[in-house]
């Protein structure tokens, strides 16, 4: 009775807690990219700054379930790391090409089991008729009374000098800021005939070397993204010009216009912010020809 | 001294003042089988009657009557643990819990699993509150609790129950018991089976496509055996196995949702003899647990999904031994030595996203203690008490692989942190005076000890409230407890006691804001030794029989605790100084009524919790909420018997500290048998 009794409860115990999970065999996931028009697929070439887009198209071959979908490029930069718990999944990714040479694009799809499936894009800079070119972004320049922000600008560096250290690197000086009634906002250059502007035996009447900067007769119209989108000299070299003036006057906040320094080079700034007084500042970005 | 001593119904029977005065319970968890009403200290004793009459579903239930502890269950039976803290401190490691005697608290997370107690097989519960690291070290910062498992009566006897409850849980419960000892000599043994299933509730407000209920699915199996060779010599194993799966309340593309899965197995075996008038005890526990959890999330625009697992296997295992030696009528003295070992190995993998770490290591406890109980005078006792530990912390590691912001920890980490080991010299001593046979008081000043937890150490990992980065230097952390009590009788049929305490925590663990939260970022956390923390408190207990088998129980409790200094080498979160604790209700206050007779016996209790911060920086506080629970039992007939159980049967719905709702009315009704 007694041994009927405990082995009942053993019995029943086991019934209890004995339980099989059914489990799937482990299988790598399947990856594919879309053929689809409007979709890179296989190795090709880009301008640098183009952004085009890959379909990735993945299923679980009847495993576990897709967990994660992760593309690098050039083993350094994450463009995405999606979580996901789903036996298919269809997602469009875009990437815009660097500046490298060669760009490695990989993507991965993992699944529960942590098997993956990988592919690998090779993306190679397309050879381009334009130029490289140098972008300074915000940077801002002193009028010729302000005592903490120098006027000088040396155009390929986006270095500011003050006046008594410009005068020690003539040779460097594209650009300067000065205002006054006449001109009001006014970027020039030492060689655009500025007198009575800058005092002191360091002014630029007094310079060796006085480069000269020419600049659009007018603002350029272009857009914002334009500007920002341009990662060559193709938008540098439409605007062009062939009768520049050694000023550009009357500046106004968000104007575009064209300049040329002494050396040839060509560029687009843009005008982000004015203070407008001959003590004040200006703010400027551009890009320039390398 | 202060004592709420809960008494069988044969007891009852007697003269109730002799009775409070004259009884000899012993209080195992005092490591010296020490008389309750003779010691220095604030004890409480739960007996058998109490726990069967009691309305609870689990053990820790019964802690919520007691003046002083806090237990934190805010989803009833749908709880993935319990947190039982006392006197004002928070952190569930900070009580040390005994199981028969052996110190159960996981050296990894410092806590223990609450589920682990059977309710069918628990004799008493003993309560020591304040510090006090003398006899057992680690954890005993702010109490001890002992609970006792229950030796069957003689012959053959069985036990079956069924039971049906709210959100469509049934459970059985099963017990068989042998017991063929007599003059002692002879054998028993015992086996015990719980099972409980349910569909449970939905602890959000919100019941969007995300949520799920928590369900329940959990069983264990105790199996105890003893044999005693004579009076002098026996020898007792214990086995318990627990295994529950539940839900987290969450449910995306899982089959089962976010869920917590755990097996646990414990085994002890204690051999008690004597030689040469000492009574020795040799214990020794092996744990073993294994802890899955699994979480899904989709943030709150549904446009990203995270999918994790957390894996913790944790050993723990101990020796201890025990002497005790009756000197002569006024002096008893006891010594013994422990050993603990605590491993813990941990995975964290990171489904969606590639991020992978495992986080582990040791820690070995060493500790040798010894305490004298004297009877000074007629109306004087004296107990002092000193234990001396030494802890090791060794092949600790944190490895960390294809990390993303997921885990916020670098890329490639690989550390192995540095072993390091340290002392703790916990003195205890206390007197008491007896002014008469009715009315005495107490004076004591107690330490406590407990180094960091191997979790703390070791795991950069997810926590509910952002993630928390390891912190490898943690130091241990040390208490000093100052308490003032008196006891007294009134009209034989009224028991006061009372106490005054003021404890003070230096080097305390708290959590720390590393980086707060922003709107991509979750925020980050650190365990550190922050500094100071005072605690003053106070707390009375009543018991009036209005019968002798109708009795009235009362007690109230207030306890401030407060961060009052940051330690200097912390440059962050100086504002701490000044704040209260978090998940520690100021002011807590019980009242119930038991009625036992033959045919039927019942408890009507309730429970006031009063306001609590949420979090560390006080900036979220919880309300305070009153509940009633209720239960009566029913015996029908040559065994038979029903049960009705109603808790929260005012349905008083209250949110926990992470937003969570309570099941509000939990009713069960249960049938069953035994001879």
């Amino acid at each position: 009775m007694k041994k009927n009794l405990f082995l009942l409860l053993v019995v029943a115990i086991s019934c209890t807690f004995s339980c099989k999970k059914e489990e799937k065999t482990p299988v790598n996931p399947i990856l594919n990219l879309s053929n689809e028009t409007g979709f890179v697929f296989s190795d090709t070439t880009f301008d640098v700054g183009t952004s085009y887009k890959i379909k990735v198209i993945c299923n679980n071959n009847n495993g576990s379930n897709l967990t994660n979908l992760e593309v690098k490029l050039n083993d350094t930069i994450n463009v995405l790391n999606f979580g996901l718990n789903a036996p298919y999944l269809e997602k469009e990714v875009t990437i815009t090409k660097t500046a490298e040479e060669v760009d490695n694009v990989e993507i991965i799809i993992r699944n529960f089991d942590g098997l993956t499936a990988t592919k690998t894009l090779k993306i190679t800079k397309k050879a381009s008729p334009y130029k490289e070119i140098t972008f300074v972004e915000n940077i801002t320049i002193g009028a010729q009374n302000n005592s903490t922000i120098g006027a000088f600008l040396n155009a390929q560096t986006g270095n500011i000098y003050t006046q008594d250290d410009a005068f020690n690197n003539q040779s460097l000086i594209d650009i300067l800021y000065y205002f006054n009634t006449q001109d009001l906002n006014c970027l020039s250059s030492p060689g655009g005939n500025i007198t009575g502007i800058f005092t002191g035996s360091t002014s630029p009447e007094n310079w060796n070397i006085k480069n000269t900067t020419y600049y659009s007769r007018n603002p350029i119209n272009i857009t914002n993204d334009e500007f920002n989108n341009c990662n060559n000299d193709s938008l540098i070299i439409a605007h062009i010009f062939t009768d520049g003036g050694r000023k550009a006057k009357s500046l106004t906040i968000n104007q575009f216009w064209a300049f040329q320094t002494h050396d040839g080079k060509y560029g687009i700034m843009k005008i982000n912010n004015i203070s407008g007084t001959n003590a004040g500042t200006i703010n400027i970005s551009y890009k320039i020809q390398k | 001294m202060s004592i709420i001593f809960i008494l069988s119904q044969n007891l009852l029977a007697q003269d109730n003042t002799k009775t409070l005065l004259l009884n000899e319970v012993v209080i195992t968890a005092s490591r010296n089988n020490s008389k309750y009403y003779e010691m220095p200290a604030s004890v409480t004793v739960i007996d058998s009657s109490y726990v069967s009459t009691f309305p609870l579903s689990t053990i820790d239930n019964l802690l919520q009557s007691i003046a002083g502890v806090y237990v934190n269950r805010s989803s009833g039976i749908y709880s993935k643990n319990a947190s039982v803290t006392m006197r004002g401190f928070n952190g569930s490691n900070r009580v040390l819990v005994l199981y028969d005697d052996l110190p159960l608290n996981q050296l990894a997370g410092g806590g223990i699993n609450w589920h682990l107690f059977n309710v069918n097989t628990t004799e008493k519960i003993e309560i020591i509150k304040g510090a006090n690291s003398s006899q057992f070290g680690n954890n005993a910062i702010s109490g001890i609790i002992n609970i006792k498992t229950q030796s069957p009566k003689p012959g053959l006897h069985f036990n079956t129950s069924m039971s049906y409850a709210s959100f469509n849980t049934y459970a059985t419960k099963n017990s068989i018991s042998y017991n063929k000892i007599k003059n002692d000599k002879g054998y028993y043994i015992t086996a015990n089976m719980f099972y409980r299933k349910g569909d449970g509730y939905y602890i959000h407000y919100e019941t969007d496509t995300t949520r799920e209920k928590l369900f329940l699915n959990e069983g264990c199996i105790e199996i105890k055996y003893k044999y005693q060779f004579n009076s002098k010599n026996s020898v007792i194993f214990h086995y318990n196995y627990y295994n529950d799966f539940r839900g987290d309340g969450t449910k995306i593309y899982e089959p089962n949702g976010g869920y917590y899965d755990d097996l646990s197995n414990m085994f002890t075996a204690s051999y008690e003899t004597e030689v040469k008038n000492f009574n020795i005890n040799v214990k020794a526990m092996f744990h073993h647990d294994l802890y899955n959890q699994r979480s899904e999330r989709l943030n709150k625009t549904g446009e990203k999904y995270k999918l994790y697992d957390v894996n913790e296997i944790t050993y723990d295992y101990m020796l201890l031994v025990n002497a005790i030696k009756q000197v002569n009528d006024k002096l008893k003295i006891n010594f013994g030595s422990d050993f603990k070992n605590g491993i813990l190995d941990g995975t964290d993998k990171y489904y969606t996203s590639t991020d992978y770490v495992e986080r582990g290591g040791n820690l070995f406890n060493f500790g040798l203690f010894a305490q004298v109980e004297s009877k000074l005078l007629t109306k004087l006792n004296l107990s002092a008490a000193c234990r001396y530990d030494r802890t090791y912390f060794y092949n600790g590691y944190l490895l960390a692989t294809g990390t993303t912001q997921e885990t916020n920890i670098p890329n490639n980490t690989n550390e192995l942190f540095e072993h390091t080991n340290w002392n703790g010299l916990s003195p205890r001593i206390g007197i008491k005076y007896f002014v008469n046979s009715r009315n005495s008081t107490f004076l004591s000043v107690s330490t406590g000890f407990t180094p960091p937890k191997l979790d703390d150490m070791v795991s950069s990992r997810k926590i509910n409230k952002g993630f928390k980065l390891a912190n490898p230097y943690l130091k241990p952390e040390n208490v000093i407890n100052f308490e003032w009590g008196t006891t007294h009788i009134l009209f034989d049929k009224l028991h006061i006691d009372n106490s005054l305490s003021f404890s003070q925590g230096r080097d305390f663990h708290y959590f720390l804001t590393i980086q707060p939260e922003t709107e991509s970022e979750p925020a980050i956390f650190q365990r550190k030794n922050i500094g100071k923390v005072n605690i003053y408190g106070y707390e009375i207990n009543a018991k009036y029989w209005i019968l002798s088998n109708l009795i009235l129980y009362a007690n109230y409790s207030f306890f401030n605790p407060t961060v009052t200094e940051i330690a200097s080498d912390i440059s962050t979160d100086k504002t701490m100084v000044g704040k209260k604790l978090n998940e520690t209700p100021f002011h807590q206050a019980f009242a119930g009524l038991s009625y036992k007779h033959k045919k039927i016996q019942g408890f009507i209790s309730s429970n006031f919790i009063g306001e609590q911060w949420a979090d560390e920086l006080n900036t979220l506080k919880l309300e305070n909420y009153f509940t009633v629970d209720a239960e009566l039992q029913y015996n029908i007939f040559k065994g038979i018997y029903i049960n009705l159980l109603i808790q929260n049967a005012l349905n008083k719905i209250y949110i926990d500290k992470k937003g969570g709702l309570c099941p509000g009315r939990f009713i069960q009704a249960e049938i069953g048998y035994r001879f």
